[in-house]
């Protein structure tokens, strides 16, 4: 079979995926809009202007999928095929998962947006939280761009796992970050007053569950630099993979506690600094799980020759 | 191509990044150097302009956008870190904060990334980690200066817990600027590599929504990088809850 198809075919695939992801999270964006609108008529600008905002950031991603299939297409060869294929599909997966989240939190935003209509944090709130969520994404296109510059025929198997790890630390991240940002929206509206520091508290949760893929990313660089034997290609897609599920976990226990953190804050809105106190002492546990994984990989891959 | 391959043969034996070298002390300058350069002389020049004749109520426009920036930035993180720590660190934050937004956008300039001597500071990971350190070493100065040892309590309380919070506190502490420096970089370098990406792939009408988002990422990405210091200066100095 000839490269050129394996690539094409894993690329069209990858651009419906996209394509489907963008679509799907648009159309439950927009009908949450259109509710909004009818419920609180007087709000429609408003809400219109946070439509458009939350569509552009996932028409973006298909277009970084788009972009990707481009830069790879230039690239393909016999010995890089399935590489490029991976990449694709991993590209795809992980704008899937961020447009998705995305739809969850702008879909509380809608909410949020008709029933405070005088909030006017509550836009502010969504947009940093969609940021985080498209930078997952990004964060797969760079490492997907990298590797191509530098995958050959014999880190094919490391390349491979390095993209497809990414793109599933990515879905771990994005999906944690739409739960708890979600939250956070809901919280604004039913406590307003404490909607500042929901704020604050959210983007300290997003930040650590991006962290985890940022970790990721770092330990692929490392891996990057030391692939150069068969033995080092192996153990690297095996590092990549433990890597992966590590923050796949973390990301996940962090969403789960941001988000019931944020619930605690609109439930009992005395008591907020001490709930951000603990959830952040919460997520360094977490953290640190993975960065025990990170550790270990890094200082084996130094034994591997 | 060619015109680049035959620049760096006839300097001698320049490394395709280096721009030129330094005589006498052999520094290499790279596009990233020149444009660092660059944005911290543009940055000067304005706050020049603007300062340079004082009045009460502002003479010129420069002066009045210079207060509006001054005043906006103090507004934004009072609520976060309370006034009189956003008095306090305001001339540390905010020259971070224009810094490096100034640098994000300098990478959406047209040729930003590929025409030599013009590429995004905050797109290299040494310059991210560079401002990492300093924002690092600026937290645990702040804090042992305000409150002597006492600033490492944070780490060891509850005391029972201390032979596992400790070793976690110091992870933590070093993890910061790791973190803090990855995020901006790959934020940039990302949405670089895509706007380069698309712009090879339909030159017309396709990049502007990347070029957008680019827009509003730049100024988020600057925003956390300075939300993220105000809050870690905050905690170093915060009084016992």
């Amino acid at each position: 079979m000839s490269p050129m198809v394996i690539f094409s075919g894993a690329a069209v695939l990858a651009m419906a995926l996209a394509a489907f992801g963008s679509a799907f999270s648009q159309g439950r964006t927009g009908a949450a809009a259109m509710a909004a609108t009818w419920k609180k008529p007087e709000v429609a600008g408003k809400v219109r202007t946070t439509m458009m905002l939350a569509l552009v950031f996932m028409e973006a991603l298909t277009l970084f999928v788009f972009a990707i299939v481009f830069v790879l297409a230039g690239r393909v060869t016999a010995e890089i095929a399935p590489f490029t294929a991976v990449a694709v599909l991993a590209m795809a997966a992980a704008a899937t998962a961020s447009a998705l989240a995305q739809s969850r939190t702008a879909v509380a935003a809608m909410e949020a947006s008709w029933r405070e209509p005088e909030d006017g944090g509550t836009r502010t709130s969504m947009m940093l939280g969609l940021v985080f969520m498209e930078a997952l994404t990004l964060f797969v296109f760079a490492i997907v761009f990298v590797l191509a510059g530098s995958v050959t025929s014999s880190r094919l198997i490391f390349g491979s796992a390095a993209v497809a790890g990414m793109a599933v630390a990515a879905i771990g991240s994005a999906t944690a970050q739409g739960r708890a940002a979600s939250m956070a929206m809901e919280a604004g509206w039913k406590q307003p007053e404490v909607a500042g520091g929901v704020r604050t508290s959210m983007m300290l949760g997003l930040v650590f569950m991006e962290a985890l893929t940022l970790f990721v990313f770092a330990i692929v660089f490392v891996l990057n630099g030391r692939a150069t034997t068969p033995a080092a290609n192996l153990f690297g897609a095996a590092a990549v993979a433990a890597m992966t599920i590590a923050a796949f976990g973390s990301a996940t226990a962090q969403g789960r506690a941001s988000a019931a953190a944020m619930e605690a804050t609109w439930r009992q809105p005395e008591a907020a600094g001490a709930i951000r106190t603990s959830m952040m002492l919460a997520l360094v546990f977490m953290e640190a799980l993975t960065l025990f994984v990170f550790a270990i990989v890094f200082v084996l891959s130094g034994m591997i020759v | 191509m060619a015109l680049a391959s035959g620049a760096a043969e006839s300097a001698g034996t320049l490394p395709p990044d280096v721009l030129f070298r330094i005589p006498y002390i052999g520094l290499e300058v790279t596009s990233v150097e020149t444009t660092t350069w660059g944005v911290m002389l543009l940055v000067l020049l304005v706050v020049w302009l603007g300062t340079r004749n004082l009045g009460r109520v502002p003479r010129t426009r420069t002066q009045a956008l210079l207060e509006i920036a001054v005043d906006g930035l103090r507004a934004f993180f009072a609520p976060i870190i309370g006034e009189e720590n956003a008095r306090a660190f305001l001339p540390f934050l905010g020259s971070l904060f224009i810094f490096i937004l100034v640098s994000n956008y300098s990478g959406l300039l047209p040729g930003a990334g590929h025409l030599r001597g013009l590429k995004a500071p905050t797109s290299n990971w040494g310059v991210t980690a560079g401002l990492a350190t300093v924002v690092f070493v600026a937290v645990q100065y702040t804090g042992i200066r305000r409150k002597g040892l006492g600033y490492f309590k944070h780490m060891v309380e509850p005391l029972y817990l201390a032979p596992l919070l400790l070793p976690l506190g110091i992870i933590e502490e070093l993890v910061r600027p790791f973190a803090l420096s990855l995020r901006l970089v790959a934020n940039i370098f990302g949405g670089e590599t895509v706007v380069l990406a698309l712009l090879m792939a339909t030159p017309w009408f396709l990049p502007i929504i990347p070029l957008g988002l680019e827009l509003i990422f730049g100024a988020i990405q600057a925003f956390i990088f300075t939300f993220l210091t105000a809050i870690y200066l905050a905690t170093a100095v915060a009084e016992e809850h």
